[in-house]
């Protein structure tokens, strides 16, 4: 477990999908991870889906809850994509409790994850989608270090109209850089 | 089938996984087109692309052969979000001798007239390795633009190369052929 002041990150259990599965269907969560397939499922769907995921657990993925340090369960981080060979990982992550999108509590959830991804796993670049109607996960991202790679034009579809999302990563010697200092 | 001036896109047929899988493991296919080179053997690679195929639901692939109905490469779509209008694609000309000569920038011509006017789609993407100039170059003919660089992204050659995200609208697409 990787404490802050605010955040404590733990790996998933079973037990945490339920709640994880009821921030996911929260409209903010919807509305600023669109870029994913249409989710025409209910949440217990989503819940048995997800405890399947961790019950055959792919060595390959990292899923993590964020949660206070009181234990209660705000949000999830992980990696699903990674590249070994190019030292790329793909970072998915979420504040589904709305309270705790401001504050510091989704800064300190990536910063705790970050550490972990560059000086336990060793990833040389991390990489992030967001979209630009997501303020707080941009603000967390760029607090960090995360730079835009790419600005993908009119990209997903969000209350009748095309947005853009963005491409942000962090390379690892940077980051050491900016904690040497 | 889709009928172009030198060359026909038709759909993947089965029987084409042999020719997919051979072009595919080519060193010069394999080095543009893979981010990694850890590809399995021949026979399973066939049999993995064949069941591959056989489960995909949504998307399109296209064998790009020549008058005489010869494969040269295949084209086809990756990630398609209907909701979001946009898809990625990728191609390759397998045959050496086949390549720089518009083989490609044709078949990509019919393949997004498809997509953007057949499937209805707002926007197709792709990514390209920064030392492939001759698909940039065709790519570039066909109307895409950089959307942006990931930096040092791809090891290769003993070094960390960049990848460029590309992407054509329909409106410039539908603009480009109308002007041509």
């Amino acid at each position: 477990m990787y404490k802050g002041n605010l955040v404590q990150i733990r790996h998933q259990s079973i037990f945490d999908m339920g709640k994880l599965a009821e921030l996911m269907c929260k409209s903010k969560y919807l509305e600023t991870h669109s870029y994913e397939d249409p989710r025409f499922t209910y949440k217990e769907g989503l819940e048995k889906q997800y405890k399947e995921r961790a019950e055959k657990h792919n060595h390959n993925e990292l899923h993590m809850t964020i949660e206070t340090p009181q234990g209660k369960v705000i949000g999830a981080l992980g990696i699903k994509d990674n590249f070994w060979k190019n030292g790329l990982t793909w970072i998915y992550s979420f504040i589904g409790d709305e309270e705790y999108l401001k504050g510091g509590y989704y800064e300190e959830a990536i910063a705790l994850f970050v550490e972990f991804l560059f000086m336990e796993a060793n990833f040389r670049k991390l990489k992030i989608n967001i979209q630009s109607n997501d303020p707080e996960g941009l603000a967390a991202y760029e607090k960090n270090g995360f730079q835009k790679e790419v600005v993908f034009k009119e990209d997903v579809l969000c209350h009748g109209k095309y947005i853009d999302t963005y491409e942000m990563a962090l390379f690892k010697d940077d980051y050491m850089k900016s904690h040497n200092n | 089938m889709f009928t172009g001036e030198r060359i026909n896109l038709r759909p993947l047929r089965k029987e084409d996984a042999e020719f997919i899988a051979r072009y595919q493991q080519d060193a010069d296919v394999l080095e543009n087109y893979y981010m990694s080179y850890a590809l399995p053997p021949l026979k399973e690679f066939i049999e993995g692309w064949r069941n591959h195929q056989s489960t995909q639901k949504e998307g399109y692939a296209f064998i790009i052969e020549n008058k005489q109905g010869e494969p040269l490469g295949s084209c086809h779509t990756m990630w398609m979000n209907m909701r979001n209008g946009t898809t990625y694609i990728a191609i390759f000309i397998g045959h050496p001798e086949c390549r720089s000569k518009g083989y490609g920038t044709e078949a990509m011509k019919l393949l997004l007239n498809f997509l953007f006017n057949e499937v209805g789609l707002r926007k197709v993407k792709l990514n390209v390795f920064s030392f492939n100039q001759r698909a940039i170059r065709c790519y570039e003919k066909c109307g895409f633009k950089i959307e942006g660089i990931y930096k040092q992204e791809l090891y290769r050659y003993g070094r960390y190369n960049d990848n460029f995200a590309m992407a054509i609208m329909r409106e410039d697409f539908n603009r480009g052929m109308t002007d041509v």
